[in-house]
C-alpha cells in the first residue's frame, strides 16, 4: 500500500535541468547603485527608478514576516544575483531570432513559442530568468486593442497605463516582498484588455528561473476595462540546484465595472530534494482589485513545488456586488512547506466571496492554509463561504488550518468549514475488493479530492496539472 | 503600547510587594519567587502580540490599581443570594481570599476534599499531590497573566476529589471583588483521582467593586476514568477586567466536560487549555459569551490530543451587539501519535448591531494521518425563514428577534447539570441580549 | 441449489487467523459448490465476519495456518484486487464512503478492470452507461445514484444496494456477503434479496454471512453453519435457521460444550 502512495507522491522533477546559456548577469549584492544599474539596462524614465530606490528605501527599514508557519535559514540579500538575462538581450521580432538553446530549453518543457506549434492558440510571454525572451500573438491581440507584452516594453510603449496603475493594487510598503520585488523587478507580464472586449484566447506568462543564485523579481500587471473578459494563466519551473533561489513576485489585478478576470497558475518551482536540499523559496504578493462594480476576479492555483511557500492571492472587493474566488490545491512533499491561502476584503455593498483550498500532505512535509475573510462596517450584506480540506498520505506530515475570520457589518453570512482525511486502509481495501489496484485507487481518491478546484482551471491546465498530481485523467476532471 | 505595559507591571509588583504567607514551604517560596522574576523580565501581553492581537488591554494597562484590603466587610445575606442549592459546599472567596464565615464546606465529606492552601498543606497526604499539581502549567496558551497569579495569589482552593461511587457532588467556588480599582489573582487547584466524580462551579461576580481586575488561573488534573464537570460563569461588574487561564489535563479515558458562560465584565479573557495526556479521554467544551455595550469577550480555547483515541467536542456560540467585540480562537491540535482522534468544533456567532464586531479563528494543526478532525465557524444573523415564520404567526419583530436570540443562546446551557444556574444565566441571556 | 457433481469454489480447510495478535479464527473449514448458496450464522464476535474479510485478503489479518483455495488455486498470497479478477467478491457489512469520487466512475473503473483481467472487452463510458441502466433498473435505482461520490451520504440501504449494484456488473463466481441485512427495512431487504436471486445461477455461489434469520426468508440457503470461537460448531439445512430463530445460539452452544467435554 504504501509503496503505492510512494509512487504516486514521489515522481521525479522533470523541469530540473539547467540550459548552458551566454548570460548578462550584475555581481551579486543590493544597492541603490544596483537599482539604478538595473532602470539603466532598461532605458527606464525617472520617475520608474523613482518609484524603485523609494520602495528600496523603504524595505531598508522592513524585518523579514515572521508569523508565516514555515521554517528556512536566513536569507543573504546580499548574496543573490538581482540581473540575470541571455546574452542577445534585446526582444526578438519573430522566432527565428531567438537563440536556438533557448528555443530547445522551452520545447522541452513543453511551451508552445512557436505559433505555428501552438496547437492550444494560447498567446503566451516567456521569461527567463530576469527577462522576457518573447511575446507570441501579439499583433494578433492588438487588432482587439489589447495589449500584451513584457513588463519592459509596456514601460517604454505604454508609459502612462503603468504609471496610473503599478503599486496601485499591492503598494511597495505592502509587505517585505512587495517591497524587494518593488525595487528590483526586471520583468514580467502586462496585459490591457480594453472596454467591452473579450479576449480571445487564454493570456499566459511562463516564468523559468535558470541561473543558480539568481533571484526572480517579476512583475504581472493585468487591467480590465469595463465589461472586459480574461483568462490568464501562468507556469514556473527552475532547475534543481543545491542552493535555494528566490522568487519574489508581485501581481496586481485591476477589474473595472463588470470586467471579469481568472487567474490561474501551476507553480512547479524546483521543491529540493528528499532531504530538504535546494529549491525554491517562493514569497509571492498576488492581489486583485475588484474596482468596478459586478466585478469578479477568480485565482485558481496548484501548488506542488518550492521547498518554501508564502502566498496569498488575495481580492479587495470595493464595487458592489463584486466577486471574489478563489480554488486552491495546494501539495507538499518531503521537506516542502507551505503556508498558503487568501485574504477576501469585503468593502463594497452586496460583496460575495468564495473559497475552496485542498491541502495535501505526504512525506515529512507541511503544508498549512491561512485565509482571511474581513467585512469593513459598510459592507452590507457580505456573504462568504469557505471551505478548506485537508489530506494526509503517512504520519510524519503536517496539515494546519488558520482561517481568520473578522466581521463588522451585522447583515453579512460568513461561512467556514474544515476537515482532514486520509488515504486510509480500509478505502484502500474496498477498492482493491473491486479490483482496482491500489496505485490506481490512490490516484482516484487524491482526484476525487482535487475535483472541485481542477473544475475551475482551463483545460490544458488541468492537464498539465494532474500530471504533476501524479494522476490519471478518467475524465473527472475539467 | 509596550512601555504602558511594562510600567503596569512595575507598578502592580510595586503596589503588591509583601511575600507569600505560605513561606514556611520552601518549595512554594521559590515557586512564587521564579515566577515573580520571570513575571519582571516579560511584560504583559499587547495587541502587538499575535495571541492577543484583538484583546486590547490599554484601559487596564492606563490604569492604576492597588492590592485588594484583606478584610472587606460584607453582607452574608447578599452573598447567600448568589448561592446556588445544588452545592453540598459553597467556598466564598472575597478579593482572592479564603472566608470562613461566608462558607459552608460539608465537613460529613470523607471523599471530596475542598480547603484551602494552608489546610491543604497541613495534611500529609494533600501536600504531596498539591505540590506535584500546583504551578503544573503546560502547555500553549501560557502569559504573563500566569506568572503574575503564581507570583501574586494570597490563596488557592483545593479541591481533592477520590472515587465516590456514582454521584456528582457540586462545589461552588464563588469570587467576590469588592474593591475600585484593585485586583486580586484567585487561583484553584483541582485534583480528581482515578474514577473521581465532581462538578464544580466557579463563579466570578463583583459587590460594589468598580474597575477592578481579576486575574484567575485555575488548574484541573484528572486522573484515568475520572469525570469532572466545570462550569466558569464570569458575571464580574460591567466595569471590571476580567482575565482568566484554565488549564486541564486528563488522563487514560478521563471525561472533562467544561461550560464557560462570559456575560460581565467590559474586558474579559479566557485561555482554556485542554490537553489529552493519556490514551483516550473525552473532551466536551461549550462556550457562550454575550457582548454587549462596549464590552470586549475573548475566548482562546486550545485542546490538545497527545495521544491515540482522544474525542473532543466543542460549541462556542456568540452574541454581539450594541458596540461589543466578540473574540473566539479555537485551536485543535492532533500531535504526532495521537492516531483516531475525533475532533469537532462548531462556532456560531450572532451580530445584532451595526457596530458590534466579530473576530474568529478556529484553527486545526494536526500531526497524525488516522484522525477525523472537522470544525465550522459562522458569522452572521437568525435566520430570515424562522423570523419569518415566527412573524407570521403574530409575532412583532422586535419580539420574534428577541426569542431567536435568546434560543440561539439557551442551547448551549439546555444540558447543563446544575439546573438553578440555567435559570440564572437565562436571566442574563433575555438582559443581554434584546433588541 | 445442491446440483450432483458439482465442481468446487470454494474450499477452507483448518483456517487460523488473527489480527494484531489475537486469534480470531481458530480451525475454520467449510466447502462451497457452484449452484449453492450457503448461510454462516453466529452470535456477535464469533468470528463470522473475520472469515469474510480474510477470505477477500483484507491486509489487517495474518493467516496463521490452514488452507484457502478459490476453484483449486490458493488465494494464500493474492492481493485483495488479484482475488477480485479472479471472481471473489466481499459484499461488506460496512461500505467506505469516499468524498469526491463519483459512484458512476468507480463502477466502470472496476468492471474494466475486472473485465480486462478476464481477457474480455472494456466498455467506453456510453457503453458503459446503456450497460449499467439494465443493472440499476434490477436494483431500483435511479440513474442519479451515478453521479453522486462513492457511498458518501447513502443511506444504510442504498449503501446496500450499491454492493448489490457492484455483485452484478462484477459477475462474481463466489460472492460473500457479509452482514449485507443489517440496518434495512423490509423493503430494502427484499431488493436486495430479489437481486441476489437473480444473479445466483447453476456456475456462482452464494455465502451469505448474517446474525439473524429474517434474510433467509428471502433467499433461501442450501446449507447453513454455525460459528462460535472461530470455528464452524454446526452445520445443517435450511430447517436449522428456523430452530435457530425460535431457541436462539444457547443451544447449539451448549450442545458443542457437552459434545466437547
Amino acid at each position: 500500500m504504501s509503496t503505492a502512495i510512494d509512487n504516486i507522491v514521489n515522481q521525479p522533477y522533470k523541469a530540473g535541468f539547467h540550459t548552458e546559456i551566454e548570460t548578462d548577469s550584475m555581481a551579486r549584492g543590493l544597492s541603490e547603485d544596483v537599482i539604478r544599474t538595473i532602470s539603466s539596462k532598461k532605458n527606464e524614465p525617472d520617475w520608474l527608478l523613482e518609484f524603485r530606490l523609494n520602495a528600496y528605501r523603504h524595505w531598508l527599514t522592513m524585518t523579514e514576516p515572521k508569523w508565516p508557519n514555515v521554517r528556512y535559514p536566513k536569507i543573504d540579500f546580499q548574496d543573490i544575483i538581482y540581473y540575470s538575462a541571455p546574452k542577445s538581450k534585446a526582444t526578438k521580432k519573430s522566432m527565428d531570432e531567438v537563440d536556438p538553446e533557448l528555443l530547445k530549453t522551452f520545447e522541452k518543457l513543453g511551451i508552445p513559442m512557436n505559433e505555428r506549434a501552438a496547437l492550444a492558440g494560447v498567446a503566451v510571454d516567456v521569461v527567463f530568468d530576469s527577462v522576457s525572451v518573447t511575446t507570441t500573438y501579439k499583433e494578433k491581440l492588438a487588432e482587439y486593442g489589447i495589449i500584451f507584452c513584457s513588463f519592459s516594453e509596456a514601460v517604454r510603449d505604454h508609459p502612462d497605463l503603468i504609471k496610473k496603475y503599478l503599486g496601485s493594487v499591492v503598494p511597495y510598503t505592502d509587505n517585505f516582498y512587495s517591497a524587494l520585488n518593488s525595487a528590483v523587478f526586471t520583468d514580467g507580464s502586462f496585459c490591457y484588455i480594453p472596454k467591452g472586449v473579450k479576449c480571445p484566447m487564454d493570456l499566459s506568462t511562463y516564468f523559468r528561473i535558470n541561473t543558480q543564485d539568481s533571484g526572480q523579481f517579476e512583475r504581472t500587471l493585468i487591467v480590465a476595462e469595463e465589461g472586459s473578459q480574461v483568462c490568464y494563466l501562468e507556469g514556473c519551473t527552475a532547475p534543481q540546484f543545491d542552493t535555494n533561489q528566490l522568487h519574489a513576485a508581485v501581481v496586481e489585478l485591476i477589474a473595472m465595472d463588470d470586467a471579469d478576470i481568472k487567474y490561474s497558475t501551476v507553480q512547479n518551482w524546483y521543491a529540493g530534494d528528499e532531504n530538504g536540499v535546494g529549491g525554491i523559496f517562493n514569497f509571492v504578493t498576488k492581489r486583485g482589485l475588484c474596482k468596478g462594480k459586478n466585478s469578479k476576479i477568480s485565482w485558481t492555483q496548484v501548488e506542488t513545488g518550492s521547498a518554501v511557500t508564502w502566498k496569498y492571492p488575495s481580492c479587495i472587493l470595493l464595487g458592489d456586488n463584486s466577486v471574489g474566488e478563489f480554488y486552491s490545491v495546494a501539495l507538499t512533499n518531503h521537506m516542502q512547506q507551505a503556508d498558503t491561502g487568501t485574504k477576501m476584503f469585503h468593502i463594497g455593498k452586496n460583496t460575495r466571496s468564495r473559497i475552496i483550498s485542498k491541502g495535501i500532505s505526504a512525506g515529512k512535509s507541511n503544508n498549512s492554509y491561512r485565509g482571511l475573510v474581513k467585512v469593513s462596517p459598510k459592507a452590507d450584506g457580505a456573504r462568504n463561504y469557505s471551505q478548506c480540506d485537508s489530506m494526509l498520505i503517512g504520519d510524519l506530515c503536517g496539515a494546519n488550518t488558520f482561517p481568520y475570520i473578522e466581521v463588522a457589518n451585522k447583515s453579512a453570512t460568513v461561512e467556514h468549514e474544515a476537515s482532514t482525511s486520509k488515504i486510509g486502509e480500509e478505502q484502500l481495501f474496498y477498492f482493491l475488493s473491486r479490483g482496482i489496484d491500489s496505485e490506481e485507487a490512490v490516484s482516484m481518491i487524491i482526484n476525487g479530492f482535487v475535483r472541485d478546484v481542477f473544475m475551475h482551471l482551463p483545460m490544458e491546465f488541468a492537464v498539465e496539472a494532474t500530471k504533476l498530481l501524479g494522476l490519471k485523467l478518467e475524465g473527472s476532471v475539467g | 503600547m509596550s512601555q504602558q505595559s511594562v510600567e503596569f507591571t512595575a507598578s502592580l509588583l510595586k503596589a503588591d510587594g509583601a511575600n507569600v504567607e505560605h513561606s514556611t514551604e520552601d518549595w512554594l517560596k521559590s515557586c512564587q519567587l521564579d515566577a515573580r522574576t520571570h513575571f519582571e523580565k516579560c511584560p504583559l501581553p499587547t495587541t502587538s502580540e499575535e495571541e492577543w492581537r484583538f484583546t486590547d488591554l490599554t484601559g487596564l494597562y492606563k490604569s492604576t490599581l492597588t492590592p485588594s484590603a484583606l478584610d472587606t466587610p460584607i453582607d452574608p445575606s447578599v452573598v447567600k443570594s448568589f448561592l446556588i442549592p445544588e452545592a453540598s459546599s459553597s467556598v466564598v472567596l472575597v478579593n482572592g481570599v479564603y472566608s470562613p464565615s461566608l462558607s459552608t464546606v460539608s465537613s460529613a465529606q470523607t471523599k471530596i476534599r475542598v480547603c484551602n492552601l494552608k489546610s491543604a498543606l497541613n495534611d500529609a497526604q494533600l501536600k504531596v499531590s498539591v505540590k506535584r499539581r500546583l504551578n503544573s502549567l503546560e502547555g500553549d496558551g501560557v502569559s504573563g497573566f500566569c506568572e503574575m497569579n503564581t507570583a501574586l495569589f494570597k490563596d488557592v482552593v483545593v479541591i481533592h476529589a477520590d472515587s465516590n461511587g456514582n454521584s456528582f457532588e457540586t462545589i461552588h467556588i464563588l469570587n467576590i471583588s469588592t474593591g475600585k480599582h484593585t485586583f486580586n489573582h484567585p487561583r484553584l487547584l483541582l485534583i480528581a483521582e482515578e474514577q473521581a466524580r465532581v462538578c464544580v462551579l466557579e463563579d466570578y461576580i463583583g459587590i460594589g467593586g468598580f474597575g477592578y481586575m481579576t486575574n484567575a488561573v485555575s488548574e484541573l488534573s484528572l486522573a484515568a476514568e475520572s469525570q469532572v464537570i466545570h462550569v466558569k460563569l464570569q458575571r464580574d461588574d460591567d466595569s471590571a477586567y476580567h482575565i482568566a487561564h484554565t488549564h486541564v489535563g486528563i488522563d487514560k479515558g478521563a471525561s472533562y466536560q467544561n461550560w464557560s458562560v462570559s456575560v460581565g465584565a467590559v474586558v474579559s479573557r479566557h485561555n482554556l487549555v485542554t490537553r489529552q495526556r493519556e490514551d483516550g479521554g473525552h473532551i466536551a467544551i461549550k462556550g457562550l459569551a454575550l457582548g454587549h455595550d462596549k464590552r470586549i469577550v475573548d475566548m482562546h480555547s486550545c485542546i490538545e490530543h497527545t495521544k491515540p483515541h482522544g474525542q473532543s467536542i466543542q460549541v462556542h456560540k456568540t452574541i454581539a451587539g450594541d458596540r461589543s467585540k466578540i473574540v473566539f480562537n479555537g485551536k485543535v491540535k492532533v500531535h504526532k501519535g495521537a492516531q483516531q482522534t475525533n475532533s469537532s468544533q462548531q462556532n456560531r456567532n450572532l451580530l445584532l448591531s451595526a457596530r458590534a464586531s466579530v473576530d474568529t479563528k478556529p484553527e486545526l494543526e494536526i500531526f497524525a494521518d488516522d484522525v477525523k478532525c472537522a470544525h465550522g465557524a459562522t458569522v452572521g444573523q437568525v435566520s430570515e425563514d424562522e423570523l419569518f415564520y415566527l412573524k407570521s404567526r403574530g409575532l412583532d419583530d422586535d419580539l420574534a428577534r428577541n426569542l431567536l436570540n435568546y434560543a440561539f443562546a439557551k442551547e448551549v446551557i439546555e444540558d447543563l447539570p446544575i439546573k438553578s444556574l440555567g435559570a440564572v444565566i437565562e436571566s442574563y441571556i433575555r438582559d443581554q441580549t434584546k433588541i | 441449489m445442491i446440483i450432483k457433481n458439482a465442481a468446487t469454489i470454494l474450499s477452507v480447510h483448518n483456517l487460523v487467523a488473527s489480527i494484531d495478535g489475537t486469534q480470531i479464527l481458530k480451525g475454520f473449514d467449510i466447502t462451497v459448490k457452484a449452484g449453492e448458496i450457503h448461510a454462516i450464522m453466529g452470535p456477535n464476535g464469533s468470528g463470522k465476519s473475520t472469515f469474510s474479510k480474510v477470505l477477500a485478503g483484507h491486509p489487517s489479518y495474518t493467516v496463521d495456518g490452514g488452507t484457502l483455495e478459490f476453484k483449486g488455486q490458493s488465494l494464500m498470497d493474492l492481493e485483495p484486487d488479484e482475488r477480485a479478477k479472479l471472481g471473489v467478491f466481499l459484499g461488506f457489512q460496512y461500505p467506505v464512503e469516499v468524498p469526491g469520487v463519483t459512484n458512476g466512475s468507480f463502477l466502470r473503473l472496476a468492471y474494466n478492470t475486472v473485465q480486462g483481467a478476464r481477457g474480455k472487452d472494456e466498455l467506453d463510458p456510453l457503453e458503459f452507461d446503456d450497460f449499467i441502466q439494465s443493472k440499476l433498473s434490477l436494483l431500483g435505482m435511479d440513474a442519479s445514484f451515478l453521479e453522486r461520490s462513492l457511498n458518501d451520504g447513502f443511506s444504510g440501504g442504498e449503501k446496500k444496494r450499491n454492493e448489490i449494484l457492484q455483485m452484478a456488473i462484477l459477475e462474481p463466481t463466489l460472492a460473500i456477503l457479509d452482514e449485507t441485512d443489517s440496518g434495512l427495512d423490509i423493503d430494502a431487504l427484499r431488493v436486495v434479496a430479489n437481486g441476489v436471486n437473480t444473479l445466483h445461477g447453476d456456475s456462482d455461489a452464494v455465502v451469505l454471512v448474517t446474525h439473524y434469520q429474517r434474510l433467509l426468508n428471502y433467499i433461501e440457503p442450501d446449507f447453513i453453519h454455525v460459528v462460535d470461537g472461530g470455528r464452524v460448531i454446526k452445520t445443517g439445512d435450511k430447517s436449522l435457521a428456523h430452530e435457530l430463530e425460535s431457541r436462539g445460539y444457547e443451544w447449539v452452544l451448549d450442545e458443542n460444550r457437552s459434545r466437547a467435554a
